[in-house]
């Protein structure tokens, strides 16, 4: 059981800075994802804690111990790559073997483990084919094992997943889930999913370009983002956003586009930076799809006149686009009353929810 | 979207047929040498001054000229020299042309690019120029009439080094990552992850070195003098200049002298096939 | 104490350590490239500017032994029979390893056709020594075969080996035999690495087969070409087996072949300076052969 703490860590490649100056605290048992889109530097960030990269300049520590130049052998981690990097030419239960082996380890104690994992993974049966003769899921569960069997004190994952169909995705989601609360190992999860990092997380750290954008649990990633890119990355449909002015009357604050007026409760005035609310100042507002409701319940206050552009049906739930005034929004709501594209209706929003980003888009 | 009528696919057929039966034809036209030397080692003297010429021997059982070849040189122990010094020289080629591939293959340091010129051009340049002061520096050392004289300029080859490298670099490189953190020294990685994974490349290698190595005859004749350091080829010469004229002989030893590599050839030529086609692809 | 010098010698870092396990994977094959080309370069260069005696130390003598060399007949014979050899050899050899090669890729995989390619395979296996017997006896004017099959066609036998104008093309007859499967090998493997797609392409831009052949196979193949010219002309032009074995070099010193030059000036006559001049000779013949190769077939790879 370990921490894993990076502190001022950076990497770059020649010229080319992929990495800068992270600083990341995993404390024992943790599940961490690292989430971004692709080319960030969440591979590069792994692969240092592995030691298959060197850092170019800042620590890396281990229960508090700085091993940046520790071999990846001597680190103790094991690593599930996207790929499985499954050795082609042996058995699965060589596979499973060869790390322990290579700890020369006594043959009966690695017998022993390796059938251990591969009972938890119910992996059995396999155990004397070849990577290629298993499938996607088979083979990635073989890759969790070869990484769980030397019991490391840090798991990494490399997007285990995403070589996967969307069913067995979540399947593998799921167990890995369970896996992790069983075992309880650190763990360093790299992905550009969303919904996996949501799933999975006890914290994700999202990245861009090679730096830390925010840290937190799902929920405050969710809830309460930090940075325009950040909103904008997390949750699906996107974050309603838009460009507006602050405008400051008597106590209260508003944002203001076009004839549109919002007015900003105590409780947003309070989580956003003051210095965003200047008078006059041009923001980025931003509100989720789904704290936006249809007001048919007459309750004229705090409603907006909205002209429907297109009602998409997903299910349980309904995915409206609408306009206001000239500002487009789109809401999940439970029932769409039957309104159709050009009618007019109007709509309510949650201004409790309301996030206001200084940067605009 | 290429239509292809029938009858077009059927003359395309003819015409493949055909021309599998002319090259099956001028394929044998290619053994017939090898044939007729075969044949003559069966014969008797008399028989191969017989004209018209025969074709077949009178007894295919008939091994008097084997039985005399061995009688009169000491073919035994020629085999046994060309054998050691094969065997010495493929591994210690196999070895540091390995070991040298990984590193121009996959492990990063400076001056790579200008070490694997300089071996690239000793590829380019045949032993055989090399030969004299090659013998003097033997000389110098007392290593002619050895072993490890006769194998010293095999003992590595820089064709091995470029092969090797070309095969590993086709490798990827997860398999290596995942080894280092399964715990594996570079020297394990390239015995348990890389060696299994290039088996056709090595399959190629030993079957050309052991050919240029059994096949050598400038190197062996220069520096194994004495005639118990001779090797096939080296004795196979001076048994047909013992016996000039007794082609029935000479025939016998010659056919003996090519069994080896023969054997070989069969046995690992689907290898030497699919390794260089694989190393083809990566070139 | 010993635990630092072991650090500073591999290095503090990961990479720093990786790096230096290269050179150490490396330095077996440097330390071979050391004997087997530097060294003995800088001994034949230093050997050819020396009077050589077989007891005494080496003695100076300039440009002596190069006079020697350059100004005798034998050395010109053989040089220009050499040259002679090669430009009668490789290119057959190569053009008909090319045509065996393109026609069985295009006969494809199907029963039997491995074994039609150990065919043409099979006499690479034989060594050169090996093949000058088979040949010798192959050539043999009264008992051999091939004038029993002229005979057959009632055409005159030919002297063959024992001719002074047929010596060299009957060597040559033995050395395209002997080296046509191992070109066509390198040239197959070549081949199979070529993607069909290139030539669904040219078809369906109306390509005809001439046309693939040379827009498509040919730049394609490249570098296998290049590797078979280069191994060929380098092969050809150090040739001794088969002329000492077949013919010692007669008759009257009609195919004695520079190698067969240099043998015989070291070994026999024991003039090693000499030899070691003839020596650079190849030497530099073969590097102006090789740039010139690299001059004129490389360029063609950058397309
Ligand atoms: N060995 C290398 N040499 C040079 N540049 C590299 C190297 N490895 C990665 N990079 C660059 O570093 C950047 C970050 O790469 P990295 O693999 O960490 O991204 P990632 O976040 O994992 O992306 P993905 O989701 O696509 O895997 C990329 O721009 C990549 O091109
Ligand atoms: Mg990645």
């Amino acid at each position: 059981m370990s921490t894993v703490r990076l502190s001022n860590v950076s990497k770059s490649f020649g010229n080319l800075r992929v990495v800068s100056d992270v600083n990341l605290e995993i404390s024992d048992g943790e599940f961490l994802v690292l989430l971004g889109p692709s080319g960030c530097g969440k591979s590069t960030t792994l692969r240092m804690i592995a030691g298959l990269e060197e850092t170019s300049s800042g620590d890396i520590l281990i229960d508090e111990k700085v091993i940046n130049d520790d071999d990846p052998k001597d680190r103790n981690i094991a690593m599930v790559f996207q790929n499985y990097a499954l050795y082609p030419h042996m058995s699965v239960r060589k596979n499973l073997a060869f790390g322990l082996k290579m700890r020369n380890m006594k043959t009966s104690t690695i017998a022993e483990k390796v059938n251990e994992v591969a009972d938890m993974l119910q992996l059995s049966d396999l155990m004397e084919r070849f990577p290629a003769q298993l499938s996607g899921g088979q083979r990635q569960r073989v890759a969790m094992g070869r990484a769980m069997v030397r019991t490391p004190k840090v798991f990494l994952f490399d997007e285990p997943l995403s070589n996967l169909d969307a069913v067995l995705r979540t399947e593998l989601r799921s167990e890995l889930k369970k896996l992790h609360m069983q075992l309880k190992t650190t763990s360093i999860y790299v992905t550009h999913d969303q919904v996996e990092a949501m799933t999975l997380a006890d914290r994700i750290v999202v990245m861009k370009n090679g730096k830390i954008e925010q840290i937190g649990t799902p929920k405050e990633i969710f809830h309460n983002p930090k940075t325009l890119y950040v909103a904008k990355f997390i949750g699906n449909p996107q974050m309603n956003l838009h460009e507006m002015q602050v405008k400051k009357i008597n106590n209260s604050i508003f944002l203001t586009a076009s004839s549109l007026s919002i007015p900003i409760p105590k409780a947003v005035i309070n989580r956003t930076n003051t210095s965003y609310l200047k008078d006059g100042a041009t923001i980025s507002m931003g509100i989720r799809p789904t704290d936006i409701f249809i007001n048919n319940a007459g309750n004229k206050k705090g409603a907006f006149k909205a002209k429907m552009i297109l009602t998409e049906m997903l299910g349980a739930e309904t995915l409206i686009e609408f306009g206001i005034e000239d500002l487009n929004f789109k809401a999940i709501v439970e029932d769409d009353y039957g309104i159709s594209s050009g009618d007019l209706f109007e709509v309510g929003m949650n201004f409790e929810k309301i996030h206001i980003f200084e940067d605009t888009t | 979207m290429i239509i292809s009528f029938p009858d077009k696919k059927k003359r395309r057929i003819y015409k493949e047929n055909f021309l599998y039966i002319i090259m099956m034809i001028f394929g044998f036209l290619m053994l017939v040498p090898l044939i007729w030397v075969v044949l003559t080692a069966f014969k008797t003297e008399p028989e191969i001054a017989k004209l018209p010429i025969t074709w077949l021997p009178e007894s295919f059982l008939n091994f008097d000229n084997f039985v005399q070849m061995f009688a009169e040189q000491p073919f035994g122990r020629y085999f046994f020299n060309s054998i050691t010094v094969a065997v010495i020289s493929l591994i210690s080629s196999t070895a540091i042309a390995v070991l040298a591939g990984y590193a121009f293959a996959k492990i990063e340091f400076k001056f790579k690019e200008f070490f694997f010129l300089l071996i690239l051009s000793v590829f380019m340049i045949p032993a055989e120029v090399m030969v004299l002061p090659k013998y003097l520096m033997m000389a110098q050392i007392g290593w002619v009439n050895s072993y490890l004289g006769l194998a010293f300029p095999d003992l590595f080859t820089a064709f091995g080094v470029y092969l090797f490298r070309q095969f590993m670099s086709g490798i990827p490189d997860t398999y290596i990552d995942a080894a280092r953190i399964d715990g594996a020294s570079e020297i394990k990685i390239l015995w348990h992850v890389i060696l299994p994974l290039i088996k056709p490349a090595l399959a190629a290698f030993i079957i050309i070195k052991f050919m240029f190595s059994w096949n050598q005859f400038l190197w062996p004749l220069v520096i194994g003098q004495k005639q118990d350091m001779f090797t096939v080829t080296v004795g196979l010469v001076a048994f047909s200049g013992q016996w000039y004229n007794q082609w029935n002989l000479i025939a016998a030893a010659t056919v003996l002298s090519i069994i080896p590599m023969l054997l070989i050839f069969v046995l690992l030529q689907k290898h030497l096939v699919q390794g260089l086609v694989m190393s083809g692809t990566k070139g | 104490m010993l635990k630092f010098l072991w650090i500073s010698f591999w290095g503090k870092s990961v990479k720093q350590r990786r790096s230096r396990m290269g050179y150490l994977f490396l330095l077996p094959s440097l330390f071979f490239v050391t004997l087997h080309f530097i060294i003995p370069t800088i001994y034949n260069i230093v050997l050819s500017f020396s009077e050589w005696h077989i007891i005494r130390p080496l003695e100076f003598v300039g440009f002596e032994k190069y006079i020697d060399v350059l100004t005798s007949d034998e050395f010109w014979e053989a040089l220009s029979r050499t040259l002679y050899f090669t430009l009668l050899s490789v290119p057959i050899t190569i053009t008909s390893a090319l045509i065996v090669a393109l026609a069985l890729y295009r006969i494809g995989p199907r029963k039997g056709s491995a074994l039609v390619r150990a065919m043409y395979f099979a006499p690479v296996v034989a060594s050169l020594t090996a093949v000058a017997y088979i040949w010798t006896w192959m050539f043999n004017p009264a008992y051999g075969l091939l004038n029993e099959i002229l005979k057959f066609f009632y055409l005159a036998p030919i002297q063959w080996l024992n001719d002074i104008n047929q010596v060299i093309p009957s060597l040559s007859i033995m050395y395209i035999w002997s080296r046509l499967g191992f070109d066509m090998l390198i040239l197959m493997s070549g081949l199979t690495a070529i993607s069909p797609d290139y030539y669904e392409a040219a078809r369906i831009d109306g390509a005809n087969r001439w046309h693939s052949f040379w827009n498509i196979t040919l730049p394609l193949l490249n570098q296998q070409l290049v590797l078979v010219c280069v191994v060929e002309i380098m092969m050809a032009l150090k040739v001794f087996e088969l002329p000492y074995a077949a013919t010692n070099g007669g008759p009257v010193n009609a195919s004695r072949t520079l190698v067969m030059h240099i043998y015989e000036t070291a070994f026999q006559w024991n003039r090693m300076d000499e030899a070691a001049v003839a020596s650079l000779a190849l030497f530099v013949i073969i590097l102006i052969v090789t740039a010139l190769q690299h001059f004129f077939l490389s360029r063609k790879i950058h397309y």
